[in-house]
């Protein structure tokens, strides 16, 4: 470690990375013992700014089928047609089920997931889902189904009670997105992120790493700087999701790199310097735990039965049927033993 | 105007002439009207199947015929059933009465008011209530009612102010024609310039609602509003098709009118209060939707001429079939993202109207 990066590392303790810092200490973190330091700084800032709890959030889906044209060129649907079909989609009695069994299990906060379903159609699905949910329980709402609602739905959105928006980005370069998301607006995203933070609804977001990038490109520090300091402006932003990009088998992008673990827990660690005190996911894996992160996705699920079950990294979820069609994966069990293990606890 | 046929035999047409040729034309405009309401049944059948989300045609008949036999549910999705019981029925619906209702008011305002320019919305209906919304938009301010219904509850009261306004002008000048339609583009310039004003005034975003509720839209269509608008529309048609045959002296001219007996002033003050209020009703749930209460009417005498007895149908079938054809291009012309369903009824009903402008060869009232 040099002296500078020494230097940068204590005032983190401090205070909040600056751009230049941040891209500094991507740029110098080339070793694990570099990278040690690093997180021990993340780690500190957490357990200081957030304490040594893990914050947990259920998952709902679907809210909405996927008509993006031509869909993402790394999504899930080039492997299964199925996914983020039509027959995915809960409706509003399912909603309400599968929101009160994960209220249930204690859980605070839940998020509705679903594809981009662009449209007044989508939207309204989108409205009339979340007052679904907001009636049934007492948790926060999120909504994750990118762009299917507009600028115009967002107020009415947080007038239904919904908590906050998770309109992902994954990757602020518009190169990406012609690349990768032709069918896709990284604008339209943008716009919608905008105008929550301005209707007072919570801002939820994912950088994921590695997209776009090919075998012999260079990891784009610069972008992922971009992307976290984007975000920054925003006062609502409560959760940062950043992600290892994972090629899809029979997907056009299924012979891409996959994205780095190490590149992906350096970035977190980097996030946690900059925002301090948000929930940062990615603490159901040992690097996300080390590198400051607080938060647990999907850590109790509802889907169709006949549906592929979204779960956490720590290990299998416990699968039962909660009816109306409908199962629940609970990680919370694995979780847990997990979480204790690394000596941090779960939110009660 | 189409004459009778004459006798082959005679020059005087005889009475059984007169019958047969008159029976001939009723079934002739039956059968239009007939092949209008097909027409639009194809159209809805159609709307049900495209938008955001794709139903294919089987499905869509699926889910339809699911209300009458419930082994078809299960062959259909919880999200096909949903968009269209949920979204698309009651679009269309909503689509198709709001469309009835302003040709039919059109239709009864270019009658009372003789003249083929005249509509709803030039006497300052839709200006008016395009005020009541914006002060609901901009100052929450109005009649109470949350969210939504504050929007709809001023639009409405102040269309029906607007609506008064008119009338007690158009009253010192003895309700003569030129006088209601003088007073109506006075109403009609006040509540713009009210309007205006509140946009002057408003933040960013409420002048871009009250600019999108100035174009129209159908997207927030609910069953409720649809049958009420329907149960508006069936007492306004019933009503003003019970006085059809004064209407049709009534467009003869005054004189005619009066020397035949039908009190035209009350008659005028009546039928257009009837169409007034049909249309403050409408754009109250739907904003202002242009040019379908002025084109509409002017097929609708394309199709079956003159007479209110036909015309009255024929104008909400013609009024339903613009409104729906444009809402579905709407949907669909720029997909996934929606055209104010104003701004495609416009751009549809100016070459319609320039044609029917240009055509030239009868005259206005088809005589």
């Amino acid at each position: 470690m040099n002296q500078t990066m020494a230097e940068a590392l204590g005032e983190a303790l401090r205070r909040p990375l600056t751009r230049g810092e941040a891209l500094a200490l991507l740029e110098w973190v080339r070793t694990w013992e570099d990278a040690l330091e690093l997180f021990r700084v993340a780690a500190t800032v957490r357990d200081q700014e957030v304490g040594r709890t893990v914050r947990l959030m259920g998952f709902i889906t679907s809210i909405t089928p996927c008509t993006t044209d031509p869909p993402c060129r790394y999504c899930w649907r080039w492997a299964s047609p199925r996914a983020f079909s039509d027959s995915d989609v809960l409706n509003e009695k399912q909603l309400a089920r599968a929101a009160r069994a994960i209220e249930d299990l204690g859980i605070k906060r839940v998020e509705l997931g679903g594809g981009t379903l662009r449209g007044e159609e989508g939207g309204e699905l989108t409205l009339r889902a979340a007052a679904a949910v907001t009636g049934a329980c007492k948790m926060g709402v999120w909504i994750n189904n990118g762009p299917s609602f507009g600028i115009q739905h967002v107020h009415e959105l947080k007038q239904v009670g919904v908590e906050g928006i998770a309109c992902n980005l994954e990757s602020i370069r518009e190169r990406v997105y012609e690349m990768a998301r032709p069918g896709d607006s990284l604008a339209r995203r943008k716009e919608i992120v905008e105008e929550s933070d301005r209707a007072g609804l919570l801002i939820d977001n994912t950088l994921m790493i590695g997209l776009g990038e090919a075998w012999e490109d260079k990891h784009p520090y610069r972008e992922w700087v971009d992307f976290l300091f984007w975000l920054k402006q925003f006062p609502g932003l409560k959760i940062l999701e950043i992600h290892p990009f994972r090629p899809v088998p029979r997907s056009p992008m299924e012979e891409l790199p996959a994205g780095s673990p190490f590149e992906t827990a350096k970035v977190r660690a980097v996030a946690r310097l900059v925002f301090r005190n948000i929930g940062i996911a990615g603490a159901d894996e040992p690097l996300g735990v080390m590198a400051g992160a607080n938060m647990v996705m999907h850590a109790v699920a509802v889907t169709k039965k006949e549906r592929s079950r979204p779960g956490v990294a720590c290990g299998p979820a416990r699968v039962r049927d909660i009816g109306d069609g409908l199962v629940l994966a609970d990680s919370l069990p694995a979780l847990r033993r997990y979480v204790e293990d690394l000596g941090l606890v779960l939110e009660e | 105007m189409k004459t009778w046929a004459l006798s082959s035999k005679s020059e005087t047409p005889t009475r059984d002439a007169f019958g047969h040729e008159y029976r001939r034309s009723a079934a002739t405009r039956m059968l239009l009207l007939a092949a209008g309401v097909a027409l639009l049944a194809a159209l809805a059948v159609l709307a049900v199947t495209v938008g955001a989300v794709k139903v294919p045609l089987g499905d869509a008949c699926r889910v339809l015929m699911s209300a009458l036999w419930t082994p078809w549910r299960h062959a259909t999705s919880s999200l096909s059933r949903a968009v269209i019981w949920e979204l698309r029925l009651p679009r269309i619906a909503l689509a198709v009465v709001a469309g009835a209702g302003l040709a039919l008011s059109g239709a009864v305002i270019q009658t009372t008011a003789r003249n083929p320019l005249a509509s709803p919305f030039t006497l300052g209906i839709s200006a008016a209530a395009g005020f009541g919304a914006a002060l609901a938009i901009v100052l929450g301010a109005g009649l109470g009612g949350p969210g939504r219904w504050l929007v709809v509850a001023n639009a409405f009261a102040c269309s029906v102010a607007a609506m008064a306004l008119v009338h007690l002008l158009g009253a010192v000048k003895g309700f003569s024609p030129s006088a209601t339609v003088l007073s109506g583009i006075a109403v009609n310039f006040f509540f713009m310039a009210l309007t205006s004003l509140l946009q002057y005034l408003g933040q960013s975003e409420d002048v871009k609602a009250v600019v999108l509720w100035l174009m129209g839209g159908l997207h927030r269509a609910t069953w409720g509003q649809a049958g009420l608008l329907g149960a508006v529309l069936l007492v306004a048609l019933v009503l003003l098709w019970a006085i059809a045959w004064d209407l049709n002296a009534l467009q003869l001219g005054d004189e005619v009118a009066h020397s035949l007996g039908v009190p035209h002033r009350r008659l005028r003050l009546w039928a257009s209060l009837v169409a007034l209020l049909v249309t403050a009703t409408v754009i109250s749930f739907t904003g202002t939707i242009g040019f379908v209460c002025l084109v509409g009417p002017h097929m609708a005498r394309l199709m079956v001429g003159p007479d209110h007895r036909f015309l009255l149908p024929a104008s909400c079938l013609m009024g339903g079939l613009l409104l729906l054809g444009a809402d579905t291009v709407a949907r669909t012309m720029v997909a996934p993202l929606e055209l104010p369903v104003g701004i495609v009824t416009s751009l549809l009903g100016v070459p319609i109207f320039v044609y029917l402008l240009l055509r030239g060869n009868t005259g206005y009232w088809g005589v």
